[in-house]
């Protein structure tokens, strides 16, 4: 990582702290008692903390999934359909297997992979077949995902007589807090762990390396000898299942069962906090931290400051806006910079852009 | 001359750098009223950087512009667009979705108490439509239209705003031969008006037929003006692609040729648009030869590249490295007996600008070494170094993205990287286009060492000098086929010329 890359993902973050303040002062409250119990409610104390944690854990493992689809040129938006399918494999498996925790908690996370896997598969395969674009593939089959979701927990799937929801899971399939009186669990560290292992299969494996050469130019990777198709399809793949570890991380560590409304939009802010971090598995970790400690600290500046929580998705907004604009911007983390084809498409590019 | 009036518009010693590259090198030029002025030259040698210079879009670094014997200065298209100079660019610049009327007149249109008069529009675009007797509706909408009118809508657009100079850069490019018959009674009705136009294009029969003079260019310069009646297709075709005036190898090695290392047999391909590109093809290479391919642009070379590479599908025949059959077997199967490929955009195909030397080192061979998980990051790191000093590259550093060196030298990593060791065949195409002479070198000097250790090289080349300088026999590609084969010594520019124009040898 440069240091360059590291200011980048921060430059960001000072401006939309200064456009906070103006939203804060339009809302007519004190923007430093506001930002203070951001910040107190966030990072405030230990439990704060480790609240804030578990706020990003989902976040986190979303945000990877979009970052890997988009270090091969695909716009995943639907990381928050896979997600929801990964919880609801998760949740099910959790409710159905009876087994040792030590068996039962990877089973659970690996069910959730599994469903996040093909979901993504769905539309990449889609896009590798018959040339759908994944950006809209992906923003239909959301609709699939919740909707169908919320016809199985209401009808085959419901496992609670008091709302359209799955069967608690077994208590072996439950993470327990790290930190007394939060949410926090071992799924924030695997997040970690998960995130450290993308980082190390995109730079130093083949299948890594052949997703980031057909995300720079597709003519490259087929001079390369790249089975296009066969990338695209294994991306989308990966893609949902780090999605879908996300939905299971949430149903075995906070709900213990599945019900559709379970996602406050985290496949959504996660692709706010992969753009953020310029696809980076590693910034990426820096960056969900810092939308889950917004999420977090959300609750306390609306009730010590008086500044409406929902002023935080003003502020997430911002952020998408700010990125957008950004280098790091949407265009860049797929295409790279705009060339300039009218005044070089008879010349070799490289001598007319040295 | 001296009585001739001053010419409609008239260049001297225009200069266009980009980096280290001089993409127009001190051309003269100029057009004269009721004129047909063609500019041929091979892709890369200048033409379109020229005719942004002429319209506006880039500026030159030296040289005047005289406009009816008067200095002028474009900042921008807008200036020439005044100064009386349209121009219809090669890809059409047109609003799908809007009528020919609205493409037409867009930015221009009439307007009646402030909204667009959409009649007087169309009225205006029937007339000009007549006038050159086209077919064309005014209402229908551009997504409709066929290649031919979409052309015509783009030459209404600029024929509206009557200008006295009309640039056509490549028209006849995706036109079927009916099409262009039109476009050349446009061409020479705006003749007979008395403006001047300036056609450019790398196809020599459009230039006889329609040209009264021929400018060619060649590596940024102009290297011939010729009446078009005083000259014929053969001595153009010689001219665009040059004379041997790099010095002679000295080091050509002679190693006897040996065993056959590609055979392609009856190879038949279509090109993107399903169309037969090349047809019952067949060339045989051996152990330690260089073969050019010589020919004019679009004559098949690239279609055979990627057939031969494992890119492209041959609907009959059959491709072989060595004794084994590959007509179907993928590109990675391909390297791994050995083959290799030069690619001829090192930018888009060979490289990967926004990667590093080391990783750059190791792409196509990514899946050759013995671990199948792993990336063999120290065997691109070996490579890049022993490319960085062999090709004595400065500034080398690992880490940097191929993307900060200069052309020449991604060039030098790109041919570093395919000729190696483990290369059995190499297909270079246009190694050393746009590079300059020391990298040339070092190349050639790559090449060689390659064939001395026993190689075989495919040299694709619309640069006679290139093939020249390597080649030990040549072939000759015309209209998907092999025209000919001639020894380096019989390789004049007649018989290239001849061979290159389409005639049988």
């Amino acid at each position: 990582m440069k240091a360059g890359r590291v200011l980048a993902a921060v430059g960001p973050l000072v401006g939309v702290l200064v456009a906070s303040v103006l939203v804060i002062l339009v809302a007519k409250a004190n923007p430093m008692a506001a930002l203070g119990a951001l910040v107190q409610g966030s990072f405030g104390s230990v439990q704060s903390v480790a609240e804030t944690f578990a706020q990003s854990t989902v976040l986190l493992f979303a945000a990877l999934g979009v970052a890997v689809a988009f270090r091969a040129g695909l716009f995943n938006i639907g990381a928050e359909g896979q997600l929801v399918v990964g919880a609801l494999c998760a949740a099910v498996a959790g409710a159905a297997l009876h087994l040792p925790k030590a068996l039962e908690v990877p089973i659970c996370f690996a069910a959730g992979a599994l469903g996040g896997a093909v979901f993504g598969l769905l539309a990449g395969w889609l896009k590798a077949r018959f040339g759908a674009s994944e950006v809209i593939t992906t923003i239909m089959l959301n609709y699939v995902a919740y909707l169908g979701a919320n016809y199985l927990v209401a009808g085959p799937l419901r496992g609670s007589v008091s709302a359209p929801e799955t069967a608690q899971i077994v208590p072996a399939a439950m993470l327990h807090p790290i930190v007394p009186l939060t949410r926090l669990t071992a799924a924030f560290p695997f997040a970690i762990v998960v995130a450290a292992c993308v980082w190390w299969w995109l730079g130093r494996t083949i299948a890594g390396y052949e997703l980031r050469i057909l995300g720079r130019s597709e003519r490259a990777a087929r001079y390369a000898g790249i089975h296009v198709p066969a990338v695209i399809m294994r991306t989308m793949a990966l893609s949902g299942a780090l999605a879908g570890l996300g939905g299971a991380s949430d149903v075995l560590g906070m709900l213990h069962r599945f019900n559709a409304e379970l996602s406050p939009g985290y496949g959504f802010t996660a692709i706010a906090a992969a753009l953020l971090a310029g696809s980076n598995p590693l910034l990426a970790i820096i960056t969900s931290v810092f939308f889950g400690a917004l999420q977090n600290g959300a609750l306390s500046m609306q009730a010590i400051a008086g500044v409406p929580k929902d002023l935080i998705s003003v502020i997430v907004g911002l952020v998408i806006v700010y990125v957008a604009i950004n280098r790091f911007g949407m265009r860049a983390a797929l295409h790279g910079p705009p060339s300039d084809d009218l005044v070089t498409r008879d010349e070799p590019l490289a001598e007319a852009t040295t | 001359m001296s009585s001739d009036p001053a010419p409609l518009l008239r260049c001297r010693q225009i200069t266009k750098r980009f980096g280290a590259l001089v993409a127009n090198d001190a051309i003269d030029f100029d057009v004269r009223a009721g004129e047909v002025h063609a500019i041929v030259g091979e892709n890369g040698a200048g033409k379109s950087t020229f005719m942004n210079v002429l319209y506006g879009v880039l500026q030159s670094d030296a040289g005047v512009i005289e406009r009816d014997g008067l200095p002028i200065r474009f900042a921008n298209c807008a200036e020439a667009i005044r100064a009386g100079i349209g121009m219809v660019f090669q890809h059409y610049l047109l609003v799908e979705r809007f009528s020919v009327a609205e493409n037409v007149m867009l930015n221009r249109e009439r307007t009646r108490s402030g909204f667009v008069d959409r009649e007087a529009d169309e009225g205006i675009v029937a007339d000009i439509a007549a006038r050159y007797r086209f077919n064309l509706d005014p209402r229908a909408a551009v997504e409709t239209l066929g290649v031919g009118a979409r052309q015509q809508v783009e030459l209404l657009k600029v024929l509206e705003r009557e200008p006295q100079i009309v640039i056509l850069d490549e028209p006849t490019a995706s036109l079927s031969p009916f099409e262009i018959d039109g476009l050349f009674d446009v061409v020479r009705r705006l003749r007979s008006q008395g403006r001047g136009v300036i056609f450019i294009t790398h196809k020599l029969k459009e230039v006889m037929a329609i040209a009264d003079r021929v400018t060619v260019l060649r590596r940024g310069k102009v290297v011939g003006r010729v009446q078009t009646h005083a000259t014929n297709e053969s001595e153009l075709a010689a001219m665009m692609v040059g004379r041997a005036h790099v010095a002679a190898d000295d080091s050509r090695p002679q190693t006897p040729a040996r065993n056959v290392v590609l055979r392609a047999t009856g190879v038949t391909v279509k090109s993107d648009s399903g169309r037969s590109a090349i047809s019952e093809l067949s060339l045989v290479l051996r152990s330690g030869e260089v073969v050019g391919v010589a020919g004019v642009e679009g004559n098949g070379q690239t279609e055979l590249v990627e057939a031969l590479y494992g890119l492209r599908p041959c609907d009959a025949g059959s491709i072989a490295l060595s004794d084994a059959d590959v007509t179907s077997a993928p590109t990675t199967e391909r390297r791994r007996r050995g083959l290799r490929y030069i690619a001829a955009d090192r930018q888009r195909e060979g490289l990967v600008l926004d990667f590093d030397a080391v990783e750059n080192m190791l792409l196509g061979d990514q899946r050759l070494g013995t671990n199948a998980v792993a990336l063999n990051l120290a065997q691109g790191q070996r490579r890049a170094d022993e490319v960085a000093s062999v090709f004595d590259i400065a500034r080398y550093d690992r880490k940097a993205a191929m993307r900060t060196y200069s052309g020449g030298t991604q060039q030098k990593f790109l041919v570093g990287r395919e000729a190696n060791d483990e290369t059995r065949v190499v297909i270079a195409f246009a190694p050393t286009r746009g590079v300059d002479i020391g990298a040339a070198q070092a190349i050639y000097r790559r090449l060689r060492d390659l064939q001395t250790r026993g190689a075989g090289i495919l040299l694709f080349s619309y640069d006679l000098d290139e093939i020249r300088a390597l080649a030990d026999r040549i072939l000759v590609m015309s209209g998907g086929r092999i025209a000919g084969e001639l020894s380096l010594e019989a390789a004049d520019d007649t018989t290239l010329g001849r061979l290159m124009g389409g005639s049988a040898a």
